[in-house]
């Protein structure tokens, strides 16, 4: 071969390295149009959903893409590489409730949304979280119910508490107390605390270590006064041998379910007034303060002059109103005289009874209303401080089943 | 290892057997053929099977055991600062052991250890990069590798028809956690022909494929104090959902397949012109034990051409050659999700998403007469490596410049060689995107490799070797090598005690 065809060879050579030797390739994503429709169904009432913003995260890269809902519409649409994605909205919503603006967030979360076609389409069901969330009454049934011998039957009251937080709460080291005072009757007593405390003689708590009872989000447990099957010894009750506490009375007619941990009394035995004539507290002790310290540092005499002119005084305890993280007012309907808690606390009340000594009161609860779903779908249940409007007056006791 | 070592022995010996009683004169001939380095220049480029009987002119089996050690204060995390170990090597070459039929073949063992390896617990690096195993605290890496290959050629008029096979195996682990525990092996086969088509030249060509497998596992013993485990994708990237797992994710399997061709156009003897081009390609995927789907594909092409010159006149030698090596890497990667099938996570999609470009253009010039001889040579080399979301990448030009001298001296009782290369290396242009967290371990591992691609170390090497007859057959040699780098603080030795058969 001759030289000149070795150098031919060697600059067809050169050209197919030349071809090769580009260090510029392009990497080409595969993107989608992608439309995403927001499910507001379970938001009751009138509102208006501001801020909405979308965030779209891919699990595999964990880059994060951000939509924007426009106020007031049900899609928004943006563009994203093909992957799996979690989708989060999360957005500020004003809610019309009784005429007030409450506002809230709005939300709603969507995980494994697989995004690899030219057009992807799903739904984001969103919910209601309020930041200021947490252990709320739920329903409280203080009529007790009648035997069919038309005898009172106390055993059978509870409270229903639920967890109207997006978080786990614990019900470890919960407090709750009605009050010394009645909403029934109105009394100028001094000293006057109530701007400060919630004054109570009767004081039981949550046992625990502190995380031993979890309530999941959306969830309730149940405060029995005996935590039996009543069926048994009535037949106008029903069964709580399934509460998940059971309160300590006084010996005559406590009855001890030993399956079911008892409450501990921080002061007296919590009886709940089966015209409900008493205001409920819930709460927590701060830190560092246990029973015996509560007891030491809150102690409160209190007097008042009674219709003959007399000095009545009584020894108590105050809650200061910090401590207390839900309140209820409970009256009578027609026999309401006045708010026994702070208007910070509660600024209205509800009732079971019509008229004082309402024969008709017996198996009938107090119910705080429903208003939306929390992200696992659980009822959001309304807490305005309001108990007039956060709760449906004389209703059905949910546990008589 | 016993059993393997004395597979090498009778390897070795096969092929003493073959061949016939060496004059004293041709047996250093043939040893000179193999350590000049202007011989070793001219016969490294005949790896065509088809051309292996035109590499040498004298057959030789050296045995061979050797210690090195290499350590480096600045080096790549990945690669590790440097292998430390002995071999025990036979590489036979038996020219005419039948007639018209060149025989040759290679088995060696190794058993070294990779040091202070880190972001990476998988073997092969070259191989599988970028996709690698990796956590933060590494460690050294126990490897021993096993590797056999014979080939044949035959010649019949003008043709040669030659064909070679190959194995090599690599078993590693660690000892303390992470503890990896890597099982690779390497087949590869080669077929090619050759026709001397005027005088002094040959044309030829091979095709060939390998086929190479690793099975990479990571285990921890201790309860406490697990790092969390990457699966990277390149530059540090990693997959979040198949990524940072302290639990033992099962065994992440790597398979490649690979083809090759070369066309050559070589002198049959010292002297004339020679062309070669040839192109390998393997294509590979890792899985991980999230699915079986594969996690990463990569395509490996690397196109190269080689064009040199030779030519010996009155006992003076000249010559040079120029090559280039083009190698392109594209790795793309699987997306995930996690339905909760019972074949694990399943696969949506891939992006492609890694870049490597490594382009190579070499020149060495040589001058030298029989018993010296000088090469000063330049490398340029285009590195760039790539990575798309979030985008990263490091690019260097790099310019090498050497000159080795050697000095190959006829004693009374024996052949002396000292060699002695000097070499620095210079940066023209670098630069480096990471778009990655400051203070964390990963930038860090990103910063040490760029700091290392980008260094700009003088090296001295030198090697120092003695052939001699003891007595009758044996012919034993002694080597020694020894490498000092400035910057990167290099510092390797090699000593060989052998047996030339």
């Amino acid at each position: 071969m001759k030289k000149s065809s070795l150098i031919q060879w060697f600059f067809f050579g050169l050209m197919v390295f030349s071809l090769s030797s580009c260090m510029k390739d392009e990497f080409l994503e595969s993107r989608s149009n992608v439309t995403i429709e927001v499910d507001k169904s379970s938001i009751q009432g009138e509102y208006k959903i501001t801020n909405a913003t979308i965030s779209l995260q891919e699990i595999n890269s964990q880059v994060t893409t951000a939509a924007t809902l426009v106020d007031g519409a049900d899609t928004a649409k943006t563009s994203l590489s093909y992957g799996t994605y979690t989708a989060t909205l999360e957005g500020d919503i004003s809610m019309k409730i009784d005429g007030t603006d409450k506002k809230m967030k709005v939300k709603a979360r969507k995980s494994g949304i697989v995004v690899n076609a030219e057009n992807t389409t799903f739904t984001l069901q969103t919910f209601l979280s309020d930041p200021t969330a947490n252990f709320v009454f739920k329903e409280i049934f203080f009529t007790g119910t009648s035997t069919p011998e038309g005898k009172l039957y106390n055993g059978d009251k509870y409270f229903l508490i639920h967890n109207n937080s997006s978080d786990t709460l614990y019900a470890d080291g919960l407090f709750f107390a009605h009050s010394d005072f009645l909403t029934i009757t109105k009394r100028d007593y001094t000293p006057d605390i109530m701007n400060e405390a919630f004054s109570s003689g009767d004081i039981f708590m949550i046992p625990g270590t502190g995380k031993q009872y979890p309530v999941n989000p959306g969830e309730d447990f149940v405060i029995a006064n005996n935590a039996i099957n009543h069926k048994e010894s009535n037949a106008n009750s029903f069964d709580l041998s399934k509460a998940d506490f059971e309160n300590e009375l006084i010996g005559t007619i406590n009855i001890d379910n030993p399956n079911v941990p008892n409450t501990i009394n921080v002061v007296g035995n919590l009886l709940m007034h089966n015209q409900g004539y008493r205001s409920f507290v819930m709460g927590r002790l701060p830190e560092g303060t246990d029973a015996a310290k509560f007891k030491q540092d809150n102690a409160y005499t209190y007097s008042y002059i009674a219709a003959n002119g007399a000095t009545m005084k009584s020894d108590s305890f105050k809650i200061p109103n910090n401590y207390i993280i839900d309140a209820v007012n409970v009256s009578v309907k027609s026999g309401f005289e006045w708010l026994v808690t702070a208007n910070t606390l509660d600024m209205g009340w509800t009732y079971a009874g019509l008229v004082k000594v309402d024969k008709e009161r017996f198996n009938k609860s107090i119910t705080r209303k429903t208003i939306g779903a929390l992200d696992n779908g659980k009822p959001f249940l309304k807490d305005t401080n309001n108990s007039t409007e956060d709760f449906t007056p004389a209703t059905s006791p949910s546990l008589n089943k | 290892m016993l059993r393997y070592l004395s597979i090498v022995v009778f390897v070795a010996l096969l092929f003493q057997k073959l061949q016939a009683q060496d004059s004293l004169s041709t047996h250093y001939q043939g040893i000179r053929e193999r350590v000049d380095q202007i011989h070793s220049l001219r016969n490294n480029l005949y790896q065509n099977p088809s051309l292996r009987p035109f590499q040498y002119q004298y057959s030789l089996t050296p045995v061979d055991i050797s210690y090195r050690s290499e350590k480096k204060d600045l080096y790549n995390f990945q690669e590790g600062s440097g292998i430390k170990g002995f071999r025990f090597n036979t590489d036979s070459y038996q020219k005419d052991a039948f007639p018209n039929i060149t025989l040759w073949g290679k088995a060696s063992y190794e058993n070294i250890k990779l040091q202070d390896l880190k972001f990476n617990e998988s073997s092969d690096f070259d191989i599988v990069f970028p996709y690698v195993t990796a956590d933060s605290v590494g460690g050294d890496l126990n490897s021993e590798i096993y590797q056999f290959a014979g080939g044949i050629a035959k010649e019949i008029g003008k043709w040669t028809l030659a064909g070679e096979a190959g194995y090599r195996a690599n078993l590693a682990h660690r000892k303390k956690d992470p503890r990896p525990e890597n099982n690779t092996s390497d087949i590869n086969a080669k077929v090619g022909a050759s026709y001397q088509f005027i005088e002094n030249y040959i044309v030829g060509a091979n095709i060939g494929f390998n086929f190479y497998k690793q099975r990479n596992t990571l285990t921890f013993v201790a309860v406490t104090g697990r790092p969390a485990i990457f699966h990277f994708n390149g530059l540090a990237s990693f997959n979040s959902l198949l990524s940072g797992s302290t639990e033992n994710t099962g065994a992440i399997l790597y398979e490649s397949k690979g083809l090759n061709a070369q066309f050559t156009i070589a002198p049959k003897n010292e002297n004339g012109l020679f062309l070669e081009l040839g192109i390998n390609q393997h294509n590979g995927f890792r899985t991980l034990a999230y699915s079986t789907a594969s996690a990463n594909d990569w395509t490996d092409q690397i196109f190269n051409a080689k064009l040199g010159y030779f030519q010996s006149k009155d006992n003076v030698r000249y010559g040079a050659i120029a090559k280039v090596d083009l190698q392109t890497r594209k790795g793309t990667e699987g997306l995930f999700n996690n339905d909760g099938g019972n074949t694990g996570y399943a696969k949506i999609s891939e992006i492609s998403s890694y870049r490597y470009y490594n382009f190579n253009y070499n020149l060495e010039a040589f001058v030298g007469m029989k018993d010296w001889s000088i090469k000063p040579y330049a490398t340029f080399t285009q590195i760039k490596e790539q990575y798309l979301n979030p985008f990263r990448e490091q690019s260097a030009d790099i310019v090498k410049v050497g000159v080795q001298g050697q000095y190959l001296v006829d004693l009374k009782e024996g052949l002396f060689g000292i060699s002695l290369n000097l070499q620095k290396q210079k940066v023209l242009n670098k630069n480096s995107v990471f778009n990655i967290n400051q203070g964390t371990a990963l930038e860090s591992l990103l910063m040490q490799n760029y700091s290392y691609l980008t260094s700009e170390p003088f090296s001295i090497a030198g090697e120092l070797r003695y052939d001699f007859v003891a007595s009758g057959q044996i012919k034993p040699f002694i080597k020694a090598e020894g490498l000092t780098s400035t910057e990167i603080k290099q510092k390797y030795g090699s000593l060989t005690l052998g047996l030339v058969f």
